[in-house]
């Protein structure tokens, strides 16, 4: 007996309509800028994740460290409460809708029956807001993906404060949060 | 050829893994960097393996499967997703990426 193959998202095709509205209306108000740099990014949140921390036993099977996945940031190899600089690490963003339909789709894959999946966005314009010694930079292996890098040595704790203060001016989407379905 | 910066090794160990595992002659080809993506054809034959070894790489992280010591299948996944998804794009079949994903997500 073959299994009938379940798509978690199957039946919230509604909701990405949705979600790709409200992506194109922000790329429209929020141009590019003159450099080529988008105007806004989106970032797929898991609950029960903030927009920039994690939760302990919510990350994946990595390391977490005060909600930063090790993975993310390159922590120093002498001293793992130092972080060092690197445009190739940190927090993901897309630029596309596209890009993040397939981020929502990928993620749900590894996630509890019933998990809520939200997009926030920056507007990067506010990157007035983005502390001293973080920046974001364009992954080299894909320009629709984009990280939310380290430019300077920093403390753990200093990145966990900025980290938080950058998720204060994110905006989630709200009414579009999908749900992980694996019994559909 | 698909480029693997030396952080981003591990995600090319992973999908040389899946593809051995899958016996998918055309992924190990590219993952291993013998051989491009030239074609329409082969370019929607990456895209159908990258999502069935997403498929393989959930069930294996539920199961706390360990390949060649990486646990953090999500992670890596995600990043072989951006990886694969720049790789096609600059290839010309970004198109071909976008429509097969979506049927391969229910689509």
């Amino acid at each position: 007996m073959t299994t009938k193959k379940v798509y978690p998202f199957q039946h919230q095709l509604k909701t990405f309509v949705s979600i790709e509205q409200k992506i194109n209306e922000l790329l429209l108000k929020y141009k590019s800028l003159t450099n080529g740099t988008p105007g806004v990014l989106f970032r797929v949140i898991v609950e029960p994740n903030s927009a920039t921390l994690y939760k302990d036993g919510h990350q994946g099977k990595g390391n977490l460290y005060s909600g930063v996945r090790e993975a993310d940031y390159k922590f120093s190899a002498s001293n793992p409460f130092w972080i060092e600089p690197s445009d190739t690490r940190g927090l993901s963003f897309s630029s596309t809708f596209n890009q993040t339909k397939f981020t929502i789709d990928l993620l749900g894959r590894f996630q509890k029956n019933k998990t809520k999946i939200d997009t926030a966005y920056w507007i990067i314009e506010d990157s007035k807001w983005i502390p001293k010694g973080m920046a974001f930079k364009q992954d080299p292996a894909n320009p629709e993906h984009y990280l939310l890098t380290v430019t300077e040595r920093m403390k753990l704790s200093t990145l966990v404060t900025n980290l938080q203060l950058i998720a204060q001016r994110m905006t989630v989407m709200n009414g579009l949060s999908l749900e992980v379905r694996k019994d559909a | 050829m698909l480029n693997f910066s030396n952080q981003d090794l591990p995600a090319q160990v992973i999908a040389v893994h899946y593809a051995k595992q899958m016996n998918n002659q055309l992924a190990q080809n590219v993952f291993m960097r013998a051989s491009d993506v030239t074609t329409a054809a082969d370019a929607e034959a990456l895209t159908l393996f990258f999502w069935a070894m997403c498929d393989c790489a959930a069930e294996d992280e539920n199961d706390s499967v360990e390949i060649e010591g990486i646990t953090d299948l999500q992670y890596w996944m995600q990043r072989l997703m951006n990886i694969i998804a720049g790789y096609l794009n600059l290839n010309g079949f970004s198109d071909i990426w976008t429509k097969t994903s979506d049927i391969a997500n229910g689509r």
